[in-house]
């Protein structure tokens, strides 16, 4: 079938997954594999005073205890992702007896069974001496460390927020999050020839190679990621994590494979998570609901041992027009492991409160609250002036209030309810998420088959790349869909980037299209014995300048060696060629969402329907509605996939999800799949998505936007103001509970 | 040590097993049958979860040494033998009911048996049948329309064959 640019067609790796046989990272069997257990840290800061292994070393099959006394081995000059190199964290485990926060590894064991080395794992006695420790961000005694850097002011917001007509100031909250990832966190290392391969699961092949280089100080070409599925991501997956560096000394040390799958438990911080924010939102209008001043104050949970900030006021303050703007950034410094990415990492929780704070100003101002979205709708990006690439949020708005029957809302707040007596709920809210571009490779090579085959080292999180990548070459090429291949997740390939920022589809699609189109061109030129002039590619055949056409595999076929094929290598306009070459071999080289000239974003409009039990105050999302645009969609069907997933996570993020934190113990508490609450099938009822078409060229040559991320972004705020539309009751945390509500 | 004989997709293993070897261990470590999947260990993902004489349970709860004599089927055991996919893994396909794949196969295996234990009737009680399996990646719109669609399917040949 045709498998070209905009067609629905079924995910390439369906099939596989369906059925089982797609591998993942603890699915590769290596002969002769030892298997890893861990002990981690319990107390969250202070010093190993005594380790004990005696009783462990002695269980039957044990093969190697590494502590910080055995290890003799550290990062060199690899470091934190944040600071230029590739890993999770400036600080190592093992490497001192320092401990830094809960959980932290202390012990890796290594046996021949799985049983043998869990069973050694709980011998292990470790004494500490333990010092004050604070987890939590509010907890007392924390400072605010000031990003001056990040501070935006345009006109004199402050005055103006003091003279508005109408306005809004609340504090909201949301907490820690773990990313949870069904897939746990594994690493298999196996050493041949002082080569190293390792099967882990990863968002950034080209990254981890990179850093494992580094730190074993062999060339990249000796070390091989392969990661060709990956049980889900979200963030947690791009970053090289300490536990993958401990298993690769250890399978060097033994001579022999090592195998480590994470616990779930300490999936809460050998990794990273979503930090704590508090946003203060403060909105000025005219009585006609002009905005006049926009205010957006944001603190971060940090960590000590690295500074990470995830800056939502670059967002917010782009996304309404208001000649007064001021936003400032700030981060408070905890005893955590350094926290990290996770989908929509500064949006999601910044736009729970500056997405609530619009719908209180439209309250009080008594104004349906998608009309004063667009009443504030900027023609240009309101703090430097860019214009959009493109920004079709006012049509979304528009389209998601007919599908979800918003005309119907009484905004009269708990006026509505179902036949059995629930309080209904109805809410919206703005999405939008920044598209970033990064410079990527890509081959394509046309075989006498008939066949096309796509390889990069980019990256499908479950997010479509499989199938969208082949799409675009697909598109230019003319080969149906059966017949197109696609190579991804492993290191020897063309490099791609990080799957990180919804950057996927732009780049790597980018660097696909380019080497499509240099295979057309060389296609052309072979069908017309050199002269491409007056060829052109239609229906699996190649047309001459007098209208005959010959099946492209037969023009293939005539080509010395049978095959086309053509490597390229894209580079964001904005990117120099030094900064590209920097990317491709393993670096983070951005460019974007705002260049020059443009603003590139991707925006969206969600609605949700709530239902309250007016007596138990339990919150069931019954609807949840998001129209977006995103510039070109690929491929219908995986975009609404993923558009919806992350409605999913919006609805999870404001009813659920908390990693709630031992303050005494500074330590995460509910760490299991029991405790910290994910949406389960029952919590989700109807999601319906639709996506608006833009053509924009100015984002990429293939018009493609953000999608991965932008779902989850406003739907928090969404239920939360529906929330507040069934009950009269705003609730300005995340997340929504009965006993906020009573 | 303890060698049992475990049957599995019809096929009869002979393995050397722990005593605490769960059963997802001896597929996936000891019998190389990977497409049962380990999200948790404890008993809360639903992404181990493999049919015992016909009737869902997870593996990762189960000790592989009680199930000695007992029919397991896997995932890699839903297919017809001919390879047609069993009617649920194509609805998870055509639906796109999976996004990073790695809840599936404990979906799949999920659906089967919440179709076969009569429990597909309506949406609502396919999203009640259905959350002992979690997806992260939220696909559970597009799971309740497969396995309604399954479910559809096979009350219509039921109707056919009465
Ligand atoms: S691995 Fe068995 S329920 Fe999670
Ligand atoms: S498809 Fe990723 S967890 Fe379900």
């Amino acid at each position: 079938m045709d498998g070209s640019i905009g067609i629905p067609v079924v995910r390439r790796d369906a099939a596989a997954k369906a059925s089982g046989a797609a591998q993942y990272a603890a699915d590769f069997p290596h002969a002769g594999t030892a298997y890893a257990a861990l002990v981690t840290s319990k107390v969250a800061r202070g010093r190993i005073t005594a380790i004990d292994t005696m009783a462990a070393e002695a269980v039957p099959g044990v093969q190697m205890v590494l502590t910080h006394h055995s290890l003799n081995e550290g990062l060199g000059k690899e470091t934190f992702a944040m600071k230029g190199g590739h890993m999770q964290s400036s600080f190592m485990p093992l490497t001192s007896d320092e401990v830094h926060y809960a959980g932290q590894i202390v012990c890796l064991l290594i046996a021949d069974t799985q049983e043998a080395a869990e069973q050694a794992a709980g011998l292990v006695a470790v004494e500490y001496a333990t010092e004050h420790a604070s987890a939590a961000m509010d907890d007392p005694g924390h400072e605010e460390e000031p990003m001056e850097k990040k501070a935006i002011d345009v006109g004199d917001a402050l005055a103006a927020f003091a003279a508005a007509d109408v306005s809004v100031d609340a504090t909201y909250l949301t907490p820690a999050q773990h990313h949870n990832p069904i897939e746990l966190y594994a690493a298999t290392c196996a050493w041949r020839d002082g080569k190293l391969l390792v099967n882990t699961p990863s968002q950034w092949v080209k990254g981890k190679q990179a850093a494992l280089a580094e730190i074993f100080g062999i060339p990249m070409e000796d070390v091989h990621i392969e990661s060709p599925y990956i049980g889900g991501g979200f963030g947690s997956k791009a970053t090289l994590l300490a536990h993958t560096v401990l298993v690769a000394m250890a399978a060097r040390r033994l001579g022999r494979p090592v195998k480590l799958v994470v616990p779930r438990e300490a999936m809460f911080t050998v990794g990273s998570f979503r930090p704590a924010t508090r946003s203060r939102v403060r909105l000025g209008a005219k009585k006609d609901g002009t905005l006049t001043a926009v205010l957006h104050d944001e603190v971060g949970q940090s960590a000590v041992i690295d500074h990470v900030a995830f800056p939502a006021t670059e967002v917010t303050a782009r996304m309404y027009a208001s000649p007064n703007i001021r936003t400032r950034q700030a981060t408070i410094a905890t005893d955590v492991n350094t926290p990290g990415f996770q989908r929509a990492p500064a949006e999601a929780p910044g736009f729970f409160g500056f997405e609530s704070a619009v719908d209180e100003l439209a309250i009080k101002l008594g104004m349906d609250p998608v009309e004063l979205r667009v009443r504030n709708e900027p023609e240009r990006d309101p703090v430097k002036g860019l214009a959009w690439s493109s920004r079709s949020l006012v049509p979304c708005f528009r389209r998601g209030a007919e599908l979800f029957g918003w005309s119907k809302r009484n905004p009269e707040v708990g006026s509505m309810t179902t036949p059995d007596g629930l309080l209904i709920g109805m809410g919206c809210a703005t999405a939008t998420y920044p598209s970033a571009m990064a410079p990527s490779s890509a081959r394509v090579r046309l075989s006498a088959d008939g066949t096309c085959v796509v390889y990069c080292g980019a990256h499908d999180l479950g997010t479509g790349a499989y199938t969208v990548l082949g799409q675009v070459a697909a598109d230019v090429l003319g080969v149906p869909d059966e017949l197109v291949r696609v190579h991804l997740g492993d290191s020897t390939l063309p490099s791609g980037p990080v799957a990180g920022g919804s950057i996927t589809t732009g780049s790597s699609g980018a660097a696909v299209h380019m080497a499509a189109l240099a295979v057309r061109d060389r296609l052309l030129a072979a069908a017309g014995d050199g002269n491409p002039a007056g060829w052109s590619l239609a229906g699996g055949q190649v047309i001459g300048p007098d209208g005959h056409g010959r099946p492209v595999a037969e023009v293939v076929g005539a080509v010395t060696g049978g095959v086309i094929e053509e490597t390229a290598d894209w580079k964001p306009d904005a990117l120099s060629d030094d900064q590209m070459r920097a990317g491709l071999a393993g670096g983070m080289a951005f460019a974007g969402p705002t260049t020059e000239k443009h603003a590139s974003y991707s925006f969206g409009a969600q609605f949700a329907e709530v239902h309250v039990d007016p007596l138990l105050r339990t919150v069931r999302v019954a609807r949840m509605v998001g129209v977006f645009a995103c510039g070109r969609i690929i491929n219908p069907r995986t975009a609404r996939s993923n558009l919806a997933g992350g409605m999913v996570w919006g609805a999870s993020f404001a009813l659920l999800e908390e990693s709630q934190v031992d303050r005494p113990r500074a330590r995460f508490a509910n760490t299991d799949l029991a405790g910290y609450h994910i949406s389960t099938n029952a919590d989700i009822g109807e999601v319906v998505v639709e996506t608006i078409h833009e053509d924009d060229l100015v984002v990429n040559p293939i018009g493609a936007k953000a999608v991965g991320e932008i779902g989850i972004v406003g739907m928090n705020a969404a239920i939360a103001n529906a929330v507040y539309h069934a009950t009269g009751t705003r609730v300005r945390k995340t997340p929504i509970l009965v006993e906020d509500l009573l | 040590m303890n060698t049992i004989t475990l049957e599995v997709n019809g096929h009869l293993h002979t393995l050397a097993v722990d005593t605490r070897t769960t059963l997802l261990d001896a597929l996936r470590e000891h019998l190389g049958l990977t497409g049962t999947k380990v999200g948790c260990n404890h008993g809360t993902c639903g992404a181990c979860t493999v049919h015992i004489e016909g009737r869902r349970q997870l593996a990762c709860l189960t000790l592989a040494v009680a199930v000695e004599g007992r029919a397991i089927t896997t995932i890699e055991g839903l297919a017809a033998a001919d390879g047609t996919p069993h009617p649920m893994q194509a609805a998870f396909a055509e639906h796109d009911a999976l996004q990073c794949g790695y809840c599936t196969p404990g979906q799949i295996m999920s659906a089967v048996a919440c179709v076969a234990e009569g429990h597909a009737r309506s949406d609502s009680e396919i999203r009640e049948y259905m959350s002992g399996n979690l997806c992260r990646c939220g696909a559970y719109p597009n799971i309740v329309a497969a396995v309604r669609r399954v479910a559809e399917d096979a009350a219509v040949r039921h109707v056919a064959a009465a």
